[in-house]
């Protein structure tokens, strides 16, 4: 009995070693569509209902080749700032920033891309340090709408990436296909953009990017709330 | 706090063994009752994993009612399935003359209710883990935000539960003695729907608010009082199904 039960902790054991073994390859990239700076301004939707703005800033960095990558977000009382620093050529993150003020109270997070992701999130109640073992290949969550603009859409094109989430501190993959091709209107104009489907889990959220040179991320579903793009400032 | 919540489950274990032992009259092998114990808490961590299960049903609707009835019961469903479980494993693998002893009511309702006990005090000390820890929770399907501290209200929330699952677990090990005494499957069913009924009553109470933020300043205020007043609840209840559960024995 004991024999069989040994052999069955160990069939399960090598299927969990197996699901985590896994073929993590960087995402390709095109031409950067930004310059050396480059703001980006949406207006956010819940059920057709205005709820709140969100801003990106795309900087570069001339002293340590890399792009800083920000947003400030605010929906309601809650106001979510972020910061990315990108390298320039795989637009893999080497550090980043996030906070969280809300009248819950406040959340900063900094994080370092090292041999291991370091975590170290300030809260009213105290410091949690945390560390996470990162992949071969991996892209923060808070630039992912931006640095894929840099990918070379075509219908049908599909890539797997590992997506780091410092709220959570956890790295998840997301497969994202390129499904169609749709005219989309925003408050800043009507453009011929690439839908990207971007699944995580069960979970599943669209990205439309514009069909030009500038690759100008229109609008972003992520189920709840819909993102359109209001203003651009220094484009290309 | 780790070290205050050990405390509360230890006070937990033993308060309900110096009950059983004592008052309830109570007699197994002393390492059947740390294999119950190991089963039971066990059970909780390897359940988590049906959280990959709940994450997909989620994803085909987020509805308050959806929520309320399918996801909820399916929550627990497998939550009072892993503490029959729990016992059957320790029972089938460890003791089988165990099982006989089942056909006693107050045996079956102890064996059960200290299991759902230790079920508890899984779920308390794999939830704080996963709080401190958030980046293991992928490995569950769950999120739990960074930043998150853990204190007294933890302890006093979790010191309830614990007890709650004790109830579940009773309640089933009322329907399990009725099962093993007149082989009828669904008296097991009945008693296993019961507490299935008293688990989705308190979870859903705090979803519910989940789902107003306007009234989640009343959850604040109530929730210690429903807490404590739905634990009181559940011992009515199981005190009253053991009662009816003898009535019908004498029937018989």
């Amino acid at each position: 009995m004991s024999k069989k039960f040994l052999m069955s902790v160990i069939i399960f054991s090598l299927f969990i070693l197996a699901g985590c073994s896994s073929n993590v390859k960087p995402m390709e990239i095109g031409q950067i569509p930004w310059g050396n700076y480059q703001r980006l301004t949406y207006d956010i939707f819940e059920n057709d209902k205005l709820v709140g703005t969100a801003e990106f800033t795309i900087e570069k960095s001339q002293s340590t080749n890399t792009y800083e990558i920000s947003s400030i977000t605010k929906i309601d009382s809650a106001e979510l700032s972020t910061s990315t620093s990108v390298t320039s050529d795989t637009l893999m993150p080497v550090s980043s920033y996030y906070n969280v003020m809300s009248p819950q109270g406040d959340i900063k997070i900094e994080t370092t891309y090292k041999d291991k992701w370091n975590i170290k999130a300030k809260t009213p109640k105290g410091e949690q340090n945390l560390t996470v073992k990162l992949p071969k290949y991996y892209y923060d969550n808070d630039s992912l709408l931006m640095i894929m603009r840099a990918y070379p859409f075509k219908i049908g094109a599909e890539f797997t990436i590992y997506d780091s989430i410092a709220s959570t501190a956890q790295i998840v993959p997301i497969t994202n296909k390129v499904v169609s091709k749709e005219k989309v209107t925003a408050p800043y104009g009507e453009a011929e953009c690439f839908k990207v489907e971007l699944k995580a889990g069960a979970a599943k959220q669209y990205i439309w990017y514009s069909d030009d040179e500038n690759r100008l991320l229109y609008q972003y579903d992520n189920g709840k709330l819909v993102y359109k793009l209001k203003k651009v400032e220094n484009n290309k | 706090m780790f070290f205050v919540m050990v405390l509360v489950d230890v006070i937990i274990v033993f308060s309900f063994l110096f009950i059983a032992l004592r008052k309830g009259d109570i007699h197994i092998k002393n390492r059947m009752w740390v294999y119950l114990f190991i089963s039971g808490f066990l059970f909780q961590i390897i359940f988590l994993l049906r959280k990959h299960w709940e994450v997909y049903l989620l994803s085909l609707n987020t509805s308050l009612w959806y929520v309320l009835t399918v996801v909820q019961a399916d929550n627990a469903f497998w939550e009072e399935l892993a503490k029959l479980l729990a016992v059957l494993v320790v029972v089938y693998f460890l003791d089988k003359n165990m099982m006989v002893q089942f056909k006693d009511l107050k045996y079956s309702t102890a064996i059960f209710t200290y299991t759902g006990l230790a079920y508890g005090i899984g779920e308390a000390m794999s939830l704080m883990f996963l709080l401190y820890n958030p980046q293991y929770g992928r490995v569950f399907g769950m999120q739990f935000p960074v930043g998150t501290f853990v204190g007294f209200v933890y302890v006093f929330e979790r010191f309830v539960a614990i007890q709650m699952h004790g109830i579940m677990g009773g309640i089933i090990g009322i329907g399990f003695s009725r099962y093993v005494f007149n082989k009828k499957f669904a008296s097991l069913l009945i008693y296993f729907v019961v507490a299935m009924f008293y688990h989705m009553f308190i979870d859903n109470f705090a979803m519910f608010f989940q789902y107003y933020p306007a009234l989640r300043y009343v959850l604040i205020y109530v929730y210690a009082v429903f807490l404590l007043s739905s634990t009181l609840l559940g011992y009515v209840l199981l005190y009253f199904l053991y009662k009816n559960a003898i009535k019908r024995e004498r029937r018989v």
